[in-house]
């Protein structure tokens, strides 16, 4: 079995998570959303970041 | 004599300065204007007519006794609901603060009523500033979104109803809604103009901005809007110079064309009007390139998303938890899932966001001007949404100043405009080179609409 994706393991950690804190049928109802999240989330871990960027509120 | 309501806010100025019209003149034409038009286009959420005509009152009085408060003496402007207007409502465009009356005024606010401007009233927006829809209809289709977020403050100056308007960006609620109803939108700057008193919805990517029908009249707004305020810690202290007086240098600008991903998500009407524009621009004396964006642009809306999500469901937490049924759907599911995001991810989208920002800038480096279209189709049929932000968030991510203008009407005979970026804290150039440009494309939609 190969092993899950980046994106379909933020996809089960963000589907539990939004169980656990707003109950499945609410949970269910967000799917749509929570995939599209899933896969920003992958995105941005994939994105090869310097060691040297730093978040800065100032531009 | 041409009525009032339909002079720009420049020719306001002038006609009272000169004495041809007083400010009573101009607030009862402006309130005429909008009885007649605000039962269909709902751009208002709070008007004291009392109030209004007794400063307008007020303000002519100073005139007789050779009192000018400011540049902006008399002029009636409208403030979307999400700025603190002291002793008016302010409730956001929400059932949460449906009856909240801040005490003091946001300092962009504050700095309007220093420099003379009269507050008309609360333009309409979307919920909090995020998606679920304002009652306001486009003032050129009424069975068309206007845009939003700052829904009323587009559609009110589009229609006459006021000369000019505060609003504000997170994604593209400032350039989206200009462009759809066909007004001048001016973004500038991250840190340019003071938040301070205004609503917030995203820390990192809230900006406030300005709608008129001109350049020139967003150029007088932003001359008594910019600057350092010690109440708002992400404001610049970069000198602000007098953008009227800046000027384009006499050669043509060098305009930098985003064109792969801006083609790629237009419709064939859109692109078909901004070659038009580019070419009208070259033949004017305008040298154009293509742009090759940076790395980062490919991940820009994912992160602008992921920190929109977290930064608005950490300001929304409390008040979540105390109203939940008072949040509408598409914000109470922004809340929901903003508060899943790992403050890793936060903190990753945040440093994609500073290495972007600074690509932008050497990007910024070559060119005068980088243009492409304000948004991917004319403003959409229905009011269940107020159209997509794609186009205008590479421009709220990266913070530079940007400023949509109207380019023409498309076949279903709606706005559209072309949207032009310039170098952080160079506004003077941008609304310079845009000057140059609306004279050269030469499309001025506010003065047909009536």
């Amino acid at each position: 079995m190969p092993a899950p994706t980046k994106e379909e393991i933020r996809l089960r950690i963000l589907s539990d998570a939004a169980a656990k804190k707003y109950g499945e049928e609410r949970a269910q109802a967000l799917d749509a959303s929570i995939r599209d999240l899933a896969r920003a989330l992958a995105v941005i871990e994939n994105y090869p970041l310097e060691m040297e960027e730093e978040p800065s509120f100032a531009r | 004599m041409t009525e009032p309501y339909r002079l720009t806010l420049t020719e306001m100025i002038r006609q009272i300065g000169r004495k041809k019209i007083s400010p009573v003149d101009l607030a009862e034409s402006l309130l005429k204007r909008i009885d007649l038009l605000e039962p269909s286009i709902q751009a208002w959420v709070t008007i004291d007519r009392g109030k209004f005509l007794e400063e307008a009152r007020r303000k002519e009085k100073e005139i007789s006794r050779g009192r000018i408060r400011g540049p902006l003496h008399g002029i009636p402007l409208g403030v979307k609901d999400i700025f603190y207007t002291a002793g008016m409502k302010t409730t956001g465009g929400s059932k949460v603060l449906a009856d909240f009356i801040p005490s003091f005024d946001s300092t962009a606010v504050l700095r309007l009523k220093q420099a003379g401007a009269i507050v008309l009233g609360k333009t309409a927006t979307t919920e909090f500033a995020h998606a679920d829809p304002a009652p306001t209809r486009n003032p050129w289709n009424r069975e068309h979104t206007p845009g939003g977020s700052s829904s009323g403050s587009a559609a009110g100056v589009a229609a006459g109803m006021c000369p000019g308007a505060l609003g504000s960006q997170t994604g593209g609620s400032v350039l989206r809604p200009a462009s759809y109803c066909g007004v001048v939108g001016l973004k500038p700057t991250y840190g340019r103009i003071s938040r301070y008193g205004v609503l917030p919805f995203s820390w990192s990517l809230d900006h406030v901005g300005i709608f008129t029908r001109n350049v020139w009249d967003a150029a007088l707004l932003l001359n008594v809007l910019a600057g350092y305020d010690p109440l708002d810690p992400t404001t610049s202290r970069e000198p602000v110079p007098d953008y009227i007086r800046a000027r384009a240098p006499s050669r043509g600008p060098l305009i930098g064309v985003v064109e792969e991903f801006y083609r790629k998500n237009a419709e064939d009407q859109v692109w078909e009007n901004t070659s038009a524009v580019l070419g009208r621009l070259k033949k004017a004396g305008a040298r154009v390139e293509k742009v090759k964006m940076p790395e980062s642009f490919a991940v820009v809306h994912d992160a602008h998303r992921v920190l929109m999500r977290a930064e608005g469901a950490a300001f929304h937490q409390s008040l979540f938890q105390k109203h939940p049924d008072l949040y509408r759907p598409k914000l109470r599911e922004l809340i929901e899932l903003g508060s899943l995001i790992p403050a890793v991810d936060y903190l990753s989208a945040y440093r994609i966001k500073r290495e972007f920002c600074r690509s932008m800038e050497r990007v910024m480096e070559r060119f005068d001007l980088l243009l492409s279209p304000s948004t991917s189709s004319p403003a959409p049929k229905g009011l269940e949404s107020t159209g997509d932000a794609w186009f205008q968030v590479p421009w709220s991510f990266s913070g530079l100043p940007t400023i949509t203008l109207p380019s023409g009407l498309s076949k279903g005979k709606l706005p559209l405009g072309v949207q032009l970026a310039g170098k952080p804290f160079d506004e003077g150039k941008l609304l310079a080179w845009a000057r140059w440009c609306e004279k050269v494309i030469e499309v001025s939609l506010s003065s047909i609409l009536d």
